[in-house]
């Protein structure tokens, strides 16, 4: 009988997946299978859609829509009426620009607020419910999950979009908007929506609490926003951006003229948008699928994250190569983006598990000397390593094809040596709160913060302070030319963006451009040496070969090959 | 169906199973019993893939659980100890979402929710939200989510607890439906006057390693040791007399007198006690109840485990 159960049991399952057709039919339906028949995409649409909540939710949005727009073309009648000369067909036109703006501010926010909370909270309530283990059970996939996840998120967000299509229909009475603008608005909105709820859920899938992942989610949407507008507003005045490409979307910010070079072939800035978004929603989605049914599981092996790095790392270097490469000054800011990702992957490897891991312990068989180098610190090296190595070869493509080989060079050669100090100044940070505090989580935010107030704040206080009142700029003229260390300032300066140079006539020579860089590797030595003694301050534990602190353990469970040395001395012993 | 072969389980400071070898047999009901923390969920977890042990290794239905999980959970059904629920959805719905979370047919999902539903009792609840249902029918319908797609082992922790008498009786009914239905079952509880009507084998676990597993006659028969009979005298004062006739027979290994009631030890292999009735009878000494001390798997676990807990 029991047999007889598997077979039937083995064809109720199977049947679906063994249906005929052709290899593009099959794909379809497989696309189709996993989003209309997917358990999570059909419970979350049953779940919102049923009740009243959806009902009064969506009556108040559509309300306040009504009560923006009654707002806007009342004040601008009044205006028009109150008015001696008025050119009523401007007035018409700017009334619905206005309009449209309003409209598109408060969509805008709702949705990209509304969209990674909802994402985080279906992950998290299945943790807080105790529900977790009955889908790990089931052959649900993680990525049935994670796709069912994002498409009733969609969904919710694109009907809160089309509700208010009838309120900026009235823009088309108005003229000045045509309906291809509000499907750009639509489309980025959704798009970037969509980045967020990834990030949403890839945050969920590491958290345990709604309340906790929600609150992390908040602070990632608020980097993600100020790093998408600082690219958008950095990049995009650095390579006097031309039209094209969505207003939210920064990935065609280093599209001069509206286009993307892609080794020498342009694409549309709108197409590099939804390229760059959809390569950054499969990123997030891999990261989710990895460690939502198991946060223990690593989101991205050492290898992967350098495969990922080094793909990155091309597609900008894909931006500078060929005839169709545009004047030298878009290096700086290619230089950023390289610097951001080499960033994100430093602070990964270096505000890691204090320990000896079995990711180089192939390498640690064949060059003795590395035994004795934590594993994040080879990886940080390795990674930056790689930058270089794509580097040199981004810069003899760069340099051939360029109109000006001499300036290019020199912008070259200055970018690559800051971003590579640079990377090494925030690893060493990274290294040594990750011996200084407990957890990973606490490294990371450690060093974030640090950075925050060093890249950032601090920076922007002292323009704020200089701009409100310019005596203060020949008070500091020379202090002032610190600024030049901090990455945007330094890269933007070589990118024409003379950001110091603004803020009253400070005299700015070019020597700080060569010492920055200095600084940052002083620095990094310092803050390694501090971190070595922190390391070897700790015992070492015989049972797994890890550096522990005695009583506050940086991990629990480490990640550790604990044989790794026996290995090794065998492996030695064989080839001896 | 389920062979367990060196499953060790270490978490930070605790070992939570030690070097666990067990095989059950395919219709087997496997009775898995031991205080709390002793490992039972532990074991339970690792065999339904929710946890990676330290060493060793399990099949179930030949499906190695670390190499091949996909087809592990293909073939089992897993009710946990403490569960939530999905409380805004449907009875059907509820079903529903795990017959597809399993890949089944959306044609093929209704015949087979109303199949479980008549199994569970619950067919009248089909249209029911599952926050109203009360906790017993909760517990049922998590066994009807269990057997959405005809697993052929479940795996029950402690599927009762928390349940009334009445449902712990219905429990109990369907469980022995699921007996009948030759699926493999592992139940872990902590009543274990439940697990002796229904269970053919048992496992007793204790701080992380099985005590005594096998079949629960053979289990009784090894504890026992003997056999003991209980007799009640009509009168105490034959006591004395009776105690001298049956320590002289063969067949007796030892007799205690508590006022008119006796207990008579024979050896396990005695297949008939009855020449003790006989004995006394025929030298006129007059009883009033003559029957063989049972033991029970209440006696089993109490004199296998020491009640240590980790």
């Amino acid at each position: 009988m029991a047999t007889g159960a598997v077979e039937n049991q083995e064809q109720m399952i199977e049947g679906a997946s063994a249906r005929p057709g052709r290899a593009g039919t099959r794909a379809i339906r497989w696309i189709g299978d996993q989003i209309i028949d997917n358990p999570i995409f059909l419970r979350e649409l049953r779940r919102r859609m049923r009740g009243r909540a959806l009902f009064i939710a969506m009556i108040a949005y559509i309300a306040i829509m009504c009560a923006v727009a009654f707002v806007v073309i009342f004040a601008k009648t009044m205006e028009i009426r109150t008015s001696e000369v008025v050119n009523i067909h401007f007035k018409m036109k700017e009334m619905s620009d206005q309009l449209f703006t309003w409209v598109a501010v408060i969509q805008g926010v709702l949705v990209l607020l509304v969209g990674p909370i909802i994402t985080a909270g279906i992950a998290t309530s299945e943790k807080e419910k105790k529900t977790l283990d009955f889908l790990q059970v089931t052959t649900l996939h993680p990525w049935a999950f994670v796709i069912g996840a994002l498409a009733s998120t969609m969904l919710y967000i694109l009907l809160v979009l089309l509700c208010a299509l009838p309120v900026l229909s009235i823009t088309f009475l108005f003229g000045g908007r045509a309906p291809s603008d509000i499907a750009a608005s639509f489309g980025s909105l959704l798009l970037l929506s969509m980045i967020l709820s990834a990030g949403g859920l890839w945050i969920a899938s590491i958290r345990e609490r709604s309340r906790s992942a929600q609150s992390a989610l908040l602070f990632v949407v608020g980097i993600i926003i100020v790093n998408f507008l600082l690219l958008r507003f950095f990049a995009g005045r650095m390579l006097s951006l031309g039209g094209g490409g969505s207003a939210l979307l920064p990935f065609s910010s280093f599209a001069p003229g509206g286009q993307v070079n892609i080794f020498g072939v342009g694409v549309r800035a709108w197409h590099a948008d939804i390229i760059g978004a959809l390569i950054v929603i499969a990123f997030f989605a891999l990261l989710a699928a990895r460690r939502i049914f198991n946060p223990e599981n690593r989101a991205l092996s050492y290898w992967q994250g350098l495969v990922f790095f080094a793909v990155a790392q091309l597609l900008v270097a894909a931006q500078l190569w060929g005839p169709r490469m545009p004047q030298p000054d878009i290096i700086p800011g290619a230089g950023i983006v390289t610097w951001a990702l080499l960033m994100v992957g430093v602070l990964v490897y270096q505000t890691g598990r204090v320990e000896m891991g079995n990711e180089v312990w192939r390498l640690k068989r064949r060059f003795r000397f590395l035994r004795g180098i934590d594993e994040s610190v080879i990886h940080q090296l390795m990674l930056i390593g790689l930058w270089v190595l794509i580097a040199q070869w981004w810069l003899r493509s760069t340099v051939a094809y360029a109109t000006q080989p001499q300036v290019t060079h020199r912008l070259w050669i200055q970018t690559l040596w800051f971003v590579t100090a640079n990377a090494l100044f925030a690893g060493a940070l990274g290294r040594f709160f990750a011996h200084l505090t407990r957890t990973r989580s606490s490294a990371l935010r450690w060093t974030f913060l640090t950075l925050l107030i060093l890249y950032v704040i601090l920076p922007l206080a002292i323009i704020f302070l200089v701009k409100m009142n310019s005596a203060y700029a020949s008070q500091f003229t020379v202090r002032l030319t610190v600024l030049a260390h901090v990455p945007w300032v330094y890269l933007g300066q070589l990118g024409g963006e003379n950001v110091i140079r603004e803020l009253g006539n400070v005299p700015f020579e070019g020597g700080i451009l060569q010492t920055a860089p200095l600084v940052y590797l002083v620095l990094a030595g310092v803050f390694y040496f501090l971190a070595f003694s922190l390391h070897r301050s700790r015992r070492i534990d015989p049972d797994y070969g890890v550096a522990q602190r005695p009583e506050r353990p940086i991990s629990e469970k480490p990640f550790i090959r604990a044989d790794i040395f026996q290995i090794l001395r065998r492996d030695a012993a064989e080839l001896d | 169906m389920i062979a367990i072969k060196g499953l060790t389980k270490e978490y930070k400071n605790v070992t939570a199973l030690r070097d666990l070898t067990m095989t059950i047999a395919q219709g087997d009901i496997f009775g898995y019993i031991g205080p709390n923390g002793a490992g039972k969920t532990t074991t339970i977890k690792i065999l339904a893939t929710l946890v990676k042990p330290t060493s060793g290794h399990a099949e179930i239905c030949n499906y190695n659980i670390l190499t091949q999980p996909d087809d592990v959970k293909r073939v089992i059904g897993y009710m946990p100890d403490f569960f939530g629920v999905y409380d805004d959805m449907k009875v059907w719905e509820y079903l529903d979402f795990f017959g597809a979370a399993y890949k089944i047919e959306k044609t093929k999902r209704r015949k087979i929710i109303d199949d479980v539903l008549e199994l569970t009792d619950l067919g009248e609840k089909r249209n029911d939200f599952v926050e109203a249902l009360s906790r017993g029918m909760k517990q049922r319908l998590c066994l009807a989510k269990t057997l959405v797609h005809d697993p052929q082992v479940l795996l029950l922790d402690e599927p009762a607890s928390g349940l009334d008498p009445r449902a712990r009786i219905e429990m109990r009914e369907l469980l022995k439906e699921l007996r009948n239905l030759g699926k493999t079952v592992l139940i872990s509880s902590h009543i274990l006057t439940e697990l002796s009507d229904f269970c053919n084998t048992i496992g007793i676990l204790e701080k992380g390693e099985l005590l005594a597993a096998g079949e629960v006659s053979a289990i009784m028969d090894q504890i026992k040791g003997a056999r003991i009979v209980e007799i009640t005298l009509r009168q105490a004062d034959d006591a004395p007399r009776a105690h001298d006739l049956l320590i002289a027979h063969p067949e007796v290994t030892a007799v205690e007198i508590d006022g008119a009631d006796l207990q008579v030890e024979v050896p396990i292999t005695c297949d008939d006690v009855s020449f003790i009735n006989e004995a006394l009878t025929t030298s006129g000494i007059r009883i009033t109840s003559f029957r063989e001390s049972e033991i029970d798997l209440e006696d089993i676990f109490m004199k296998i485990t020491k009640g240590a807990v980790q």
